[in-house]
């Protein structure tokens, strides 16, 4: 099949599936350091090339504090709006070293495939 | 600071946020609407100077979504449904030539018990947030419209059974549920000044009413088909409430839209 004929919109419905599984892992890890609020974190994965929107991430956000992976707090500052500063907390960083020995598995065994069809 | 043009849009865009919210609680809502407001101010101060407020404000927004809190042509859904089954029925009168007896209650009937639903889910069920409420009024709307189908149903394997008995019940009862609908009354007052004129171009009163909501149920047809995104709608996996077909998030409940 000749480049120009891939169906562009099916390739990139596949790119949208896959940041879609993928983006829990990296807000996950995008926390594991040090809290941050919403608008750093969406900037943050913007900066690392993963195209989000607010409304994206906002939910993904309250899904993982439902679930007790990350935790929120209201900071206020004497200059400048309250901000919500997410963290991870204790289950969270297990369920990310989980997360992360999957991508790693993963990830090996796709580029094994991939290798081993570049080989062929 | 932040200046005034700016902070309406907020103000209006978050009253629009909390009005769509209706499943979730007080509590949420001030959460949600909190950090909303957060999240735009920070876009205000991270691109303060690049663009004028406002633009960084609709932009943040738009980045947000913009909640809908009332769809056109989702509303119209039922009443294309009941247009058709009323056409259908109109058609079969027709061919069976035994004059308009079911068409016009059918119209009543059906259209008023509508109007109720409708009427019902904007006031009394939107005061008390509570969704059951929509849908006693639009089970209401089904029971009517296959008690109708039903009565037809008899009334054409066994037309011994005569119109009158069933006519008797059938219309007091639309004019009974009908009486609670200002639309209704409406109708019934044009209704009225119809039938004080004489028959017009040899068309009854009865297929004059058939024949406007044939011509109904044709435009009505020809939208969904020309605009059919407009009708797709899905439901939230958590709350159950509908969200717009493109939806990443439920407004309502906050989860996440497959």
């Amino acid at each position: 099949m000749s480049k120009k004929s891939i169906p562009q919109d099916l390739v990139e419905n596949w790119k949208r599936q896959l940041r879609k599984g993928i983006l829990e892992l990296a807000v996950l890890a995008s926390v594991e350091e040090n809290e941050v609020h919403g608008y750093a974190l969406i900037n943050r994965l913007k900066e690392s090339s993963i195209p989000v929107t607010s409304s994206t991430i906002y939910p993904i956000l309250q899904r993982l504090a439902d679930n007790n992976l990350i935790e929120s707090r209201w900071a206020e500052f004497e200059q400048g709006h309250p901000r919500k500063y997410y963290a991870i907390t204790d289950t969270g960083r297990h369920v990310l070293a989980g997360l992360r020995e999957e991508w790693r598995n993963f990830t090996n065994l796709i580029n094994s495939i991939l290798k081993e069809k570049e080989v062929k | 600071m932040v200046s005034k043009e700016a902070e309406t849009m907020i103000e209006e865009y978050l009253k629009k946020v909390d009005k769509s919210m209706t499943g979730a609680s007080k509590s949420r809502k001030q959460e949600i609407l909190k950090t909303l407001r957060s999240h735009i101010l920070d876009a205000l101060e991270d691109q303060k100077g690049k663009m004028p407020e406002t633009k960084i404000v609709k932009s943040a927004i738009k980045d947000l979504g913009v909640p809908k809190t009332e769809r056109f042509a989702e509303k119209l859904a039922p009443w294309i449904v009941i247009a058709i089954v009323c056409l259908g029925v109109f058609v079969l009168e027709t061919v069976l030539g035994r004059g308009y007896i079911f068409t016009v209650p059918l119209f009543v009937c059906s259209f008023s018990a509508l109007g109720i639903a409708e009427f019902w889910g904007r006031t009394i069920g939107r005061r008390f947030e509570n969704r059951r409420i929509d849908v006693v009024g639009l089970w209401l709307v089904y029971v009517v419209v296959v008690a109708e189908l039903f009565l037809l149903g008899l009334y054409i394997a066994f037309p011994a059974i005569g119109s009158t008995s069933i006519l008797d019940l059938v219309v007091p009862g639309s004019i009974l549920i009908g009486s609670f609908n200002p639309a209704f009354i409406a109708g019934l007052l044009l209704l009225k000044t119809f039938n004080a004129l004489p028959a017009i171009g040899g068309f009854s009163l009865t297929s004059m009413v058939a024949l406007i909501g044939g011509i109904l149920a044709v435009l009505m047809s020809a939208f969904i088909i020309i605009a059919p995104e407009e009708f797709q709608s899905k439901m939230c996996p958590n709350c159950g409430k509908e969200v717009e077909g493109n939806a990443k998030f439920c407004w309502s409940c906050g989860e996440a839209i497959p």
